[in-house]
């Protein structure tokens, strides 16, 4: 989730610009050492090499955001060597408010990125001129189901979409716009919109009746702060037919075409992952912790914890065959593209079989 | 002394004084103690109680008003800076706003930073940033544009909220790069358009919080007792949990812990309104008052916790030392009591010891020395006195017991002498069988005033007597024996009654000092015709019974009591007593013996027995006189003596005219001169009474004498008692028998003859009165048998 600060001042990112780098260098280099130690720790080498025996290939992934329970799968295949047995030397990269994943994808600072489905499908546009295939391929679907949600005050008077008509209403702008901008068309309301950015503390201080959610973040964090379900109104964008798929792993054209093995070696160890985490969540929680607070940021166990179950629960949606894990319904695809085709966010869509060119592979 | 506990006595009372005034005074002082600890301890537990609460509730809003105080100037300085800006619509010199941000800067030291940041739309044209930043870098002041192009400043909550809420904001407080927690607070700037009031960026200012942790580490809360401060999010600005500060809000602990009631109690206090809790610690489980205080600049809430067991300790130092002063002053008590208990104690105890000596009979024992003038030491004095009183009835009473018992003794002497002074032996003359008599005496005392008497004249006259001494006891006794001796005397001069009489009264006229008197009746009777001359001297009248069945008393003639008047004249009178019959001889003891209810014993009752008691010897009519008495008195207490005579004279029959033959007298002497005299009194009493060869009296006096003597002087070499038997038979022819368990002696073998012509001083003792006894018998036989010398003696 992209939209995590805890507040720190955009003056200090500012003037510290030049120690960021510094930091990234040292993480970095940190992660080099690691590698290299886990190389020659036999201990720590993990069982089976690739047979070639050829060293690691380096491969660099960017999350959408600071270390969460959010991506507990991939902090599990690294740390269980589990890419390291898929012959990966497999680095994981944090987005920031200066530097999103696409970024670090598009200007080659990653290999692979995470990427909502929504702002992939925009990222993966074709050309206007039409000329050529879309720089972004999906590697593969992890999110199944939208965790997006509005979330109204009761005492503010929202208790169903209608009473929205004419208030204040804060939601994120980009891809997740053309959901909410889908819900007010169908509930046939005219909110008052409000950009809104990393925190919920406008709608907690009542600045806006209503804001955008994530089930498993804001939803959650809003109680931490307090506030009890009652005094809240829910509308899960899922429940109005409006709910896509999230995260999904993400990586360019150009680096798809020279590693296709790499591809299909990160998406079987990462679900691998994401299979670990599901069977220990309270490992899980330990190395997400851990992830947190190497990057020096404030988290909690408990709302730690409330993630990474509503996380599971959406990459492993309950009902669903295992074999969907990863995978990217063609049906799903074409009803997001509809719906940012109607938000005006998107002209023109990619294919199906350019923005998913593993689809159809067994992941 | 100790005693065992009573029966049935309660248990605390059946201990000594000490003991239960020790017990009672520990007892009831100790409850007293107790409650007064108690009671303190709960009234002081709810005072600091209530005082720790009020200090809770009091420091929070001390501690929120003190961060306000901080806050609050910074707060006003951004508002200012917002306002000039609003003022001059932004129309100022960059420059100028330059030297307002640095000027801040150095103003304020708890300012960290500070930035005017306009959406890039309105920044005036002659600005070169839209964003400028002042900042602390070390001792300078650094600048930097925070707007670098992509605009990501206005998504950010410091930008964002500010705009949105169109107010002052207070951005959730964070941890800079260094580890500092900093907070920024944040002013929209409006500027007026066409439109109204625009929005047009905000003015901010990053405020350094370092400063809260060691102001809530001064707060006062006791040794555990912590304050804390939470952002309205429930988010912990400041905790003594370090590591929770800034990353946990009091909602994620609850969560965590699945503690309903901590949410509630986060929700409560970040409700804006301040309040005061019993609470239990998340971070300890102890019991705690929480007060929390909302500030009044930042929508923060100050809490303070106190925690309970720190007061208790407190309460509890506070009742224990109590309880130790009052336990010293309780030690001090009881000392005290003991001390008191003892003084009282120890003299009663020694007292009572003392007593018990008393009691067991020790009059000398020691007494305790009574010390003070208490109550204590009057009754010991008391006791004292006590003690010598007794001493002294003790040594009275001694003495008076050592002399009656000496008097009782000389009484008992004298009631011996008395007795013996009477004839006892019955019967009289067992050879004769012509008379019958009998006698009794009884005194009403030890000693009595009446006597009888009687003895032979010649072999046939006999002598009664009977008297009655006026008065009693010693002096009537004394006078008794007077009496008789006269009274003996008298008739060895004169054989009449009325002469004899006469001659009495005389005698003891005469220097009769005293004034006493003494009634006498006596007869001469003559036993071989029955004549009976008598004499009466105010004696009570006798009873003459006939054989054949009549009773007369003898009532004349009758004169005065004797010794009153000298000079007083007796008449004698006769009568003749047939054979059968019975005369008796009374005092008034017998007629005016008294029953208990004072009745008289009567002489019709005397006349009636003695009647009814004609069959009977006169010993044993005198028994059943005396048992009737006994009878009549029926225990009562007799004033008088009783003393009775009883003369019978009986036919004498064919077969006993030879009655001299059979005449003998036996003796059992004692081996002293005075049994002796004794022994020859009774021989000349025998010897009168039976028809004897005239010389037989001397011869028989003479021989008894000389070898009884002998056998009382030579007999015993031993100082025991011993017996000589001595049996004299008048014959003819009469003869003598000595027995005695003395040493062997045959006077016949072994006594010397004396020498009759040597001069009498010079012959051996006893020689003589052998010699004479050898010569006057007629034989002597001498044989020792058994241990025994028998004599055996012909007295010719």
């Amino acid at each position: 989730m992209m939209f995590e600060r805890g507040g720190v001042p955009l003056a200090a990112a500012w003037r510290h610009r030049v120690s960021l780098s510094a930091i990234l260098a040292v993480v970095l280099l940190v992660a080099v050492r690691s590698a290299i130690a886990q190389a020659f720790a036999p201990a720590a080498s993990p069982p089976a090499l690739p047979a070639s025996g050829a060293p690691a290939a380096v491969v660099r992934l960017a999350l959408q955001w600071q270390p969460q329970s959010q991506f507990a799968g991939f902090y599990l295949a690294r740390d269980k060597g589990l890419y390291r047995a898929a012959g990966l030397d497999l680095r994981l990269l944090h987005a920031s408010v200066a530097q999103s994943s696409l970024d670090l994808l598009r200007t080659g600072s990653a290999d692979l990125a995470t990427l909502f489905l929504t702002d992939a499908i925009i990222a993966a546009r074709p050309p206007a001129d039409g000329a050529g295939r879309s720089e972004i391929v999906q590697v593969m679907q992890l999110v199944q189901r939208s965790n997006l949600m509005l979330l109204g005050w009761k005492e503010t008077g929202v208790s169903q979409a209608a009473d929205l008509d004419g208030k204040r209403v804060s939601y994120w702008q980009g891809g997740f716009s053309s959901a909410f901008q889908a819900f007010f068309a169908a509930n046939a309301v005219r909110p008052e919109p409000v950009p809104q950015y990393a925190s919920v503390n406008l709608f907690l201080n009542h600045g806006v009746a209503a804001c955008a959610a994530m089930e498993y973040n804001e939803y959650h964090r809003i109680w931490q702060a307090g506030i009890d379900s009652e005094r809240i109104t829910v509308f899960r964008m899922r429940d109005y037919g409006l709910g896509f798929p999230e995260d999904g792993l993400y990586t360019t054209l150009a680096w798809a075409s020279r590693n296709p093995e790499g591809v299909r070696a990160v998406r079987a160890a990462t679900l691998a992952g994401w299979d670990y985490a599901r069977a220990h969540p309270e490992e899980a929680l330990d190395a997400v912790l851990a992830e947190a607070r190497r990057a020096g940021l404030a988290a909690n166990r408990p709302h730690e914890r409330w993630m990474l179950s509503h996380i599971l629960d959406s990459i492993f949606v309950p009902g669903t065959a295992p074999t969907a894990m990863g995978r990217l319904d063609r049906n799903t695809f074409a009803s997001a593209v509809l719906a940012l085709r109607s938000a005006g966010l998107l002209d023109q869509a990619p294919e199906f079989a350019d923005f998913a060119p593993f689809e159809g592979e067994a992941p | 002394m100790k005693q065992p506990p009573r029966q049935g006595a309660p248990w605390l009372f059946g201990h000594s004084i000490r003991t239960r005034l020790l017990l009672w005074t520990i007892g009831v002082t100790g409850l007293i103690l107790i409650a007064v600890v108690t009671w303190n301890y709960l009234t002081t537990r709810d005072q600091l109680q209530a005082q720790a609460r009020e200090r809770a509730a009091f420091l929070a809003e001390a501690s929120a008003a003190k961060i306000d105080a901080r806050l609050g100037p910074l707060q006003g300085l951004v508002h200012g800076m917002a306002l000039t800006l609003q003022a001059q619509a932004l129309a100022l010199p960059f420059a100028q706003v330059r030297a307002l941000q640095d000027a801040a800067l150095r103003d304020y030291p708890e300012i960290y930073g500070t930035a005017v940041a306009l959406l890039p739309a309105l920044k005036p044209a002659a600005w070169p940033d839209a964003a400028p930043y002042a900042y602390r870098d070390q001792d300078a002041l650094g600048y930097q544009n925070l707007d670098e192009g992509n605009r990501s400043y206005l998504g950010e909550d410091w930008f964002a909220l500010a705009k949105g809420l169109d107010r002052g904001v207070w951005s959730e407080p964070y941890r800079w790069s260094t580890g500092v927690k900093m907070v920024t607070y944040s002013v929209p700037i409006r500027v007026q358009a066409s439109t109204g009031a625009l929005f047009a960026g905000v003015v901010t200012c990053d405020i350094d919080l370092e400063w809260l942790d060691r102001m809530l580490a001064d707060l006062r809360l006791g040794e555990l007792g912590y304050g804390l401060l939470m952002t309205h999010n429930g988010t912990y600005i400041a905790h003594p949990v370090k590591e929770i500060v800034l990353t946990e809000s009091v909602f994620s602990i609850a969560e965590a812990r699945g503690s309903a009631s901590l949410r509630q109690t986060g929700q409560r206090m970040v409700s804006g309104r301040p309040g005061l809790i019993d609470w239990v610690s998340w971070a300890n489980g102890e019991p705690a008052w929480l007060a929390w205080q909302p500030l009044k600049t930042a929508d923060w809430t100050m809490g303070t916790v106190i925690f309970q067991a720190q007061l208790r300790a407190e309460i509890l130092r506070l009742s224990r030392n109590e309880a130790l002063v009052g336990a010293a002053g309780l030690v001090l008590l009881v000392l005290a009591v003991w001390l008191v208990a003892r003084s009282i104690t120890r003299p009663v105890g020694a007292l009572s010891v003392a007593a018990a000596t008393l009691a067991a009979g020790d009059l000398n024992a020691a007494l305790p020395a009574p010390r003070g003038r208490d109550e204590i030491a009057q009754l010991t004095a008391a006791f004292g006195a006590m003690r010598d009183s007794l001493n002294r009835y003790m040594a009275d009473l001694a003495e008076t017991t050592a002399a009656r018992e000496r008097i009782g003794a000389e009484l008992r002497i004298a009631h011996e002498i008395q007795m013996d002074l009477v004839p006892k032996t019955f019967p009289v003359i067992p050879a004769r069988s012509d008379m019958d008599l009998f006698a009794l005496m009884e005194p009403a005392r030890e000693v009595g005033g009446d006597f009888y008497d009687f003895f032979f004249l010649d072999h046939d006259r006999l002598v009664v007597a009977i008297a009655d001494v006026s008065g009693k006891g010693m002096p009537a006794a004394l006078f008794m024996a007077v009496t008789r001796s006269f009274f003996r005397s008298a008739f060895k001069a004169d054989a009449d009654p009325g002469r004899a009489l006469a001659r009495v009264s005389d005698d003891l006229s005469e220097g009769n000092e005293s004034c006493m008197f003494v009634t006498l009746f006596c007869a001469v009777i003559h036993l071989a015709g029955g004549r009976v001359d008598f004499a009466n001297a105010g004696h009570n009248a006798p009873l003459l019974v006939r054989a054949h069945g009549r009773t007369e008393w003898i009532a004349t003639p009758h004169g005065t009591a004797a010794a009153i008047v000298p000079g007083a004249r007796y008449e004698s009178g006769r009568l003749t007593l047939a054979a059968g019959d019975t005369l008796l001889l009374y005092t008034d003891g017998v007629t005016e013996a008294m029953d208990g209810e004072h009745r008289l014993y009567g002489e019709e009752r005397l006349a009636a027995l003695m009647l009814r008691s004609s069959d009977l010897t006169c010993r044993e009519c005198l028994n059943a006189l005396a048992g009737d008495l006994l009878a009549h008195a029926a225990g009562a207490q007799q004033s008088d003596d009783i003393t009775m005579l009883m003369f019978r004279r009986l036919a004498i029959r064919a077969e006993h005219a030879s009655w001299d033959e059979d005449a003998c007298l036996r003796l059992e002497i004692p081996n002293h001169l005075e049994g002796l005299a004794s022994a020859l009194e009774r021989l000349d009493g025998f010897l009168a009474s039976v028809e004897a060869a005239p010389t037989l009296p001397y011869v028989a006096r003479l021989v008894l004498e000389e070898l009884v003597t002998n056998i009382i002087k030579y007999g015993y070499p031993d100082a025991g008692v011993h017996c000589i038997r001595v049996v004299l038979r008048v014959g003819p022819p009469a003869t003598m028998t000595i027995e005695d368990d003395g040493q062997a002696f045959n006077p016949l073998l072994d006594a010397p003859t004396p020498d009759l012509e040597a001069v009498t001083e010079a012959r051996a003792i006893g020689g003589l009165g052998l010699h004479m006894v050898k010569t006057m018998a007629g034989s002597l036989a001498y044989r020792r048998e058994g241990g025994v010398n028998r004599l055996d003696i012909v007295l010719g």
